[in-house]
């Protein structure tokens, strides 16, 4: 028998820091039960396991079209683990994030104290694409911009989890932490046995409950989900979003404004509708506001939000606060709003407006990252190390004629994972993308996330449109308190009431007379013993 | 018609459904074993909640030699497997009377038994829950679209039932004092009926809804009332047919309409109580129909064993 993880320290990609493997070699505390687990498993048995989890997503619908072939989305086998201690600064740094980017918000489509006071450009946020002038004192219901947030988070070298990029729009992925953590404990359930993992199908409830409380009325508010359609790559988590809160998951042509009050069509006629969860852009959401053309989205939905009729979640206009510029002042606005330093850090970087950073990217460029401001999902991403003198050369070229258009930041080299790879275990690159949800009292953060893996060997691109999978991700929870002393005696207080009476027993037919009489009536149509010597049905004895 | 043929088609309902509630209830606990893994009495829970609580042989097993001897093991009369095989015994007796398609589904699903039970061995018991259950959806497909809807449907359908009742009580009992939304979520969606309660109550499980939902929804095809009210119907219709009413149709009534008229705090209230009653009543209508239908001379032997008689 192999061993899976041969080979696997020996691998090029194994540099930095790897998720399970310290740097002997040896695997790390979390890790250990899993890693025991997997040790003694064969590559049939893991081969096994994939395709069962590849059917039940396939079964499920849990797919994305790849040149217009419905593809399971990959999971992989071997979870991704986050200690309880480390689980417990990130959620308080994820928590702090979403709290200062929250009163960023607020404050730039209000009164603007932070610009200001000079924190952030003016500029800066007035020149931003994603920041539209149509919900400009608008305060939302609830006062709530940002719903739902995705955050997402990369481990670096000396194995510090640093933020890449805050997504403030609507992110997306959650379903699969749902669909991936529900699928692992079918096809793999032994992984689970000695340890307790924080539980995921939480998440719905608490949506549920932040977009009640953000509804004009307090009242069995009505909540829809809005979709661009079922062509959307997203539609599976909008309609589990959907099922899973109870709500009705409508497109754009379901819903109506009339006098500044939005309804949705319904057998019984016209019903109103107090909170839109939207899954369509902003460009998308308002042909009256935004793009014209758009026949996803609803007519006059932001006017109806203005006169206070109907709350959208998120908020229109967030996108200034996610922007890749915006993201090297959070550090800031979190020091200006919050009044304490940022427990997670940010990826260092440039602001290529600035000439003394401009000229030291500028000599470093084989070194860096180049990233446009406003691009988003990679377009328009110079990577220095490999790109081709040409490239480099023409990157530089765009970036002096518009330098405030680009940031560059030092290439960071993702950790790995064990990933199953063509029947063993090898080192791939992953990031992590955990969810929060904010009800305008408190921030939540489904613990995890969404971790996705780049596939091919030393990619750090991890889109599941260019091969990217992703994993279960486990918080594991605090070990208990050895000797919960509390449990036992009121069981015996309700148990002995119980058992007064017998239980029940199952019934049963008349099983064994059945078989008695099969025996018979197989006697009966033999001629003699079924083969020489066997005398059993023979003579009187 | 025949006492054996109807005793052989109740008894080939009640086994098919129990196979599927049986992997339905395992395949609760086996989830909320990995929610919370240091809950070591749910193996016990399991087992009681069976109606096998007391034997030697099961004490004190953990959740996984549960799993073994409630789901695989063909030779414990309660397991699923056991339950397969009984109900293709009582379906061999009956292939001139049920339908060609039944009789093949129910007999291919015992040959792909063996497969099934060792790839699920190899790789964890909910790709054989899942396998049983659509196994056991085809059959209850084949029975009501293509038997003919006559005495022996009804004894079957019955017999289906009332082991849906009896089982739903017994997943109930095992349950009904916890808290947990959690928790609820993964009963209700063993009955099947996750996706119903989520449509007609939205995303706030709690444990008075959702208890309330399984055992008094009229619109859920696996609820409590719902399968009682089918049960009364089938033998209201059999003890017609066959002279006069009897008292196992008054029984299912009286039962259907203490969960109908109760209610939904009160029926939570007692809540353990409620469910030990409907297995008891089960209990009783089978005792029932089996007096009634069923009556059957006791197998005769001819004995040559005469010291038995001269003692």
């Amino acid at each position: 028998m192999t061993d899976l993880f041969e080979g696997y320290e020996a691998a090029p990609s194994r540099r930095g820091h790897d998720e399970m493997f310290d740097r002997f070699g040896r695997p790390r505390d979390t890790y250990g039960i899993i890693h025991d687990t997997l040790q003694p498993q064969t590559t049939d048995d893991l081969q096994a396991r994939t395709e069962a989890l590849s059917r039940a997503y396939r079964d499920r619908g849990v797919t994305f079209a790849l040149s217009g072939e419905e593809r399971p989305f990959p999971l992989d086998l071997v979870p991704r683990i986050i200690g309880p201690a480390e689980w417990a600064r990130l959620e308080a740094g994820i928590v702090q994030r979403v709290q200062a980017l929250e009163m960023f918000l607020d404050d730039v489509y209000g009164e603007g104290q932070v610009l200001e006071d000079g924190v952030v450009p003016r500029r800066l946020v007035h020149s931003s694409p994603h920041f539209h002038r149509q919900v400009y004192g608008l305060r939302p219901g609830g006062g709530v911009h940002i719903h739902v947030a995705g955050i997402d988070l990369i481990r670096d070298q000396e194995g510090e989890l640093r933020v890449l990029e805050d997504n403030l729009r609507s992110p997306s992925g959650v379903s699969y932490v749902m669909e991936n953590r529900r699928v692992m404990a079918q096809v793999f359930p032994e992984l689970f046995r000695a340890q307790s993992v924080a539980p995921v199908d939480d998440y719905p409830r608490h949506l549920l409950r932040a977009l009640q409380s953000c509804a004009p009325w307090a009242r069995e508010p009505r909540i829809v989900v809005l979709t661009p359609g079922v062509h959307n790559s997203a539609y599976f988590e909008h309609a589990l979003l959907a099922r899973l809160m109870g709500v009705d998951l409508v497109e754009g042509r379901d819903i109506i404004c009339r006098d500044d009050v939005a309804y949705v069509r319904t057998t019984a006629g016209e019903e109103r509708v107090d909170v839109v969860f939207r899954r369509i852009d902003d460009d998308y959401l308002d042909p009256l506001q935004f793009r014209p053309d758009s026949i996803l989205g609803v007519a006059g939905l932001v006017h109806a939000a203005r006169a206070g009729n109907v709350s959208i979640a998120n908020a229109v206009g967030n996108g200034v606060a996610d922007d890749k510029l915006m993201y090297s002042y959070v550090p800031d606005i979190i020091e200006y709003y919050l009044g304490e330093p940022p427990i997670l850090k940010n990826v260092e970087t440039h602001r290529l407006g600035d000439p003394d950073a401009r000229s030291h990217v500028l000599s470093h460029l084989d070194e860096m990252v180049v990233k446009p401001v406003d691009g988003s999902g990679g377009y328009g991403l110079v990577f220095g190390p490999t790109a081709s003198d040409e490239e480099l050369a023409s990157c530089r070229a765009d970036i002096e004629a518009d330098p405030r258009s680009w940031i560059a930041q030092p290439v960071v080299t993702l950790s790995t994972a064990p990933t199953l790879v063509e029947g063993r275990l090898r080192p791939r690159h992953l990031d992590l993308r955990p969810f929060a949800i904010n009800d305008g009292e408190k921030v939540w953060v489904l613990p995890g996330g969404l971790t996705r893996v780049a596939l091919p060997e030393g990619s750090l691109v991890v889109n599941s449109s260019q091969g990217g999978g992703s994993k279960d991700t486990w918080v594991l929870e605090p070990a208990r308190p050895p000797a919960p002393a509390p449990p036992p005696p009121p069981a015996p207080a309700v148990e002995p009431e119980r058992h007064d009476t017998a239980p029940v027993p199952l019934q049963f037919g008349p099983a064994d007379e059945h078989e008695r009489l099969h025996q018979q009536q197989l006697q009966q149509q033999q001629e003699g013993p079924p083969w020489p010597g066997d005398s059993s049905g023979g003579g009187p004895c | 018609m025949l006492s054996r043929i109807a005793e052989s088609l109740y008894w080939m309902g009640r086994y098919v459904e129990r196979a599927d509630d049986t992997a339905r209830l395992l395949d609760v606990h086996v989830h909320r074993m990995l929610a919370d893994a240091t809950d070591e009495r749910m193996g016990s829970t399991l087992i009681a909640a069976m109606g096998l609580a007391g034997s030697a042989e099961v004490s004190d097993v953990d959740l996984w030699r549960a799993t073994e001897l409630l789901a695989y093991d063909q030779d414990n009369p309660s397991s699923v497997a056991g339950s397969l095989r009984l109900a293709r015994e009582n379906a061999r007796g009956l292939r001139e009377t049920l339908a060609t398609d039944v009789w093949e589904a129910i007999n291919r699903t015992h040959h792909d038994l063996d497969a099934q039970v060792r790839a699920a061995r190899a790789l964890g018991p909910n790709l054989f829950f899942r396998w049983v259950g659509e196994r056991v959806a085809l059959l209850g497909g084949l029975i009501d679209s293509v038997v003919l809807h006559d005495d022996g449907w009804r004894f079957l359908t019955a017999g289906r039932c009332l082991e849906r009742v009896d089982m739903t009580a017994r997943l109930l009992a095992a349950v009904t004092t916890d808290d947990d939304a959690s928790r609820w979520t993964s009963v209700l969606e063993s009955c099947g009926a996750n996706d119903a309660f989520l449509r007609t109550h939205g995303g706030e499980v709690t444990r008075e809804r959702a208890l309330a939902f399984l055992l008094q929804s009229e619109d859920l095809p696996r609820s409590v009332v719902f399968a009682l009210r089918r049960a009364e119907n089938c033998l209201a219709e059999i003890a017609v047919a066959n002279g006069s009413p009897g008292r196992s149709v008054r029984v299912v009534g009286r039962a259907r309409s203490e969960l109908t008229y109760a209610s939904a705090p009160d029926l939570v209230a007692r809540a353990d109580e409620v469910v030990e009653g409907l297995q008891r009543a089960c209990q009783e209508v089978d005792e029932l129909v089996r007096g009634r239908y069923f009556r059957r001379a006791d197998l005769i032997e001819w004995a040559s064993d005469i010291q038995g008689v001269g003692a």
